[in-house]
């Protein structure tokens, strides 16, 4: 019998963690360019963000790191913190801060002129 | 040899303790089971579970040196001195080397382990190809001796709700028999975040399965199983 809610979510947590962690992989050829022999100045940097697909590819970027380091933090609490009442506030503390980096990227994103 | 055994006897002791032991005994071509019986010439009182003594029946899995084995089929010659030997990790004791096992059959029976097929019962018996049968390998194998259920660090975190290497094992076995026709139901059981996605591909139970069966592959194929119905 399958329940809607939580306690059937084993899947879909499993999958978006193998997904998350495909699309970085992805992304790190870019990545690693960017910080190792990417523009070096102001100007040069800001202008390879104009354009809209590059803004949504670097907030994909941290929409997917964002869900594979909280999902990383759930399984890590769910062996080590056993105290429900200690464990759903953690978990909910990181799950809002996560939710902060990510409209505090986009912000930065768009803010660039 | 050197040897120091995990001792407690619920009766008399309060606490475990690791008792040394020092006897005339040539290892070669000695397994470590032999040597426990030689012990307990000595020391009638130490308590250890063994049957067939050739690694079919599983009842001596215990820790020597650290590792989770069969005393009855690991050499003894080679062995660090003194040989440590412990009861399997995480199990309550019962005495000595002997460990309670139900929280693992409790696992074990939660996953069906034995066909369910629904149709009317054939003439002889249910066939299967050559391939199907094949499907099977590396899965039927598993003696439940809990050398890998109990060297699993998901399974020391969560016990009661984590099923374990052994019985996903076993899960795996009847999910992927052609005769079975209970794959939903069984997929619909082990989709929860614990009892199958507590494990993280550790790989201990591969590293200490005295039959050389692969639980974490068998968990892989479980989730692709979950994969290809959800998608």
């Amino acid at each position: 019998m399958r329940h809607p809610g939580g306690a059937r979510s084993g899947l879909t947590i499993w999958l978006l963690q193998r997904v998350s962690a495909a699309w970085m992989v992805l992304m790190t050829p870019f990545m690693a360019w960017l910080f190792l022999a990417g523009p070096s100045e102001y100007s040069a940097w800001v202008a390879l963000f104009q354009p809209l697909y590059a803004k949504l590819l670097a907030l994909l970027t941290v929409a997917a790191l964002l869900v594979h380091a909280w999902i990383g933090l759930r399984e890590v609490m769910m062996d080590y913190v056993q105290i429900m009442a200690l464990r759903l506030p953690l978990l909910f503390a990181f799950l809002m801060g996560a939710l902060l980096c990510f409209g505090w990227a986009a912000h930065i994103l768009w803010s660039l002129a | 040899m050197r040897f120091s055994i995990y001792r407690y006897n619920p009766e008399t002791d309060e606490k475990p303790f690791m008792q040394a032991y020092e006897i005339d005994f040539d290892p070669r071509g000695k397994k470590v089971l032999d040597a426990l019986l030689a012990l307990k010439e000595v020391d009638e009182g130490l308590s250890f579970r063994r049957s067939c003594r050739e690694g079919v029946c599983g009842s001596d899995g215990v820790n020597v040196n650290g590792r989770n084995v069969l005393a009855c089929i690991t050499d003894l010659e080679g062995l660090k001195e003194p040989v440590t030997i412990r009861p399997l990790p995480r199990l309550a004791v019962i005495r000595d080397l002997i460990v309670d096992m139900e929280q693992f059959y409790q696992h074990y029976r939660a996953v069906k382990p034995y066909l369910i097929n629904l149709d009317p019962e054939p003439e002889n018996e249910r066939l299967q190809t050559a391939t199907e049968r094949a499907m099977l390998d590396g899965l039927w194998e598993c003696i439940l001796c809990g050398c890998c259920t109990t060297s699993c660090p998901s399974f020391w975190w969560n016990p009661d709700r984590f099923l374990g290497p052994s019985a996903l094992l076993q899960s795996a076995r009847f999910l992927l028999d052609s005769r079975d026709q209970a794959t939903d139901a069984r997929l619909d059981f082990l989709e929860d975040p614990y009892r199958l996605f507590r494990c993280h591909g550790i790989m201990s139970c591969v590293e200490s399965c005295p039959k050389g069966l692969n639980p974490t592959a068998a968990i892989g194929r479980i989730k692709q199983l979950l994969v290809d119905r959800s998608l």
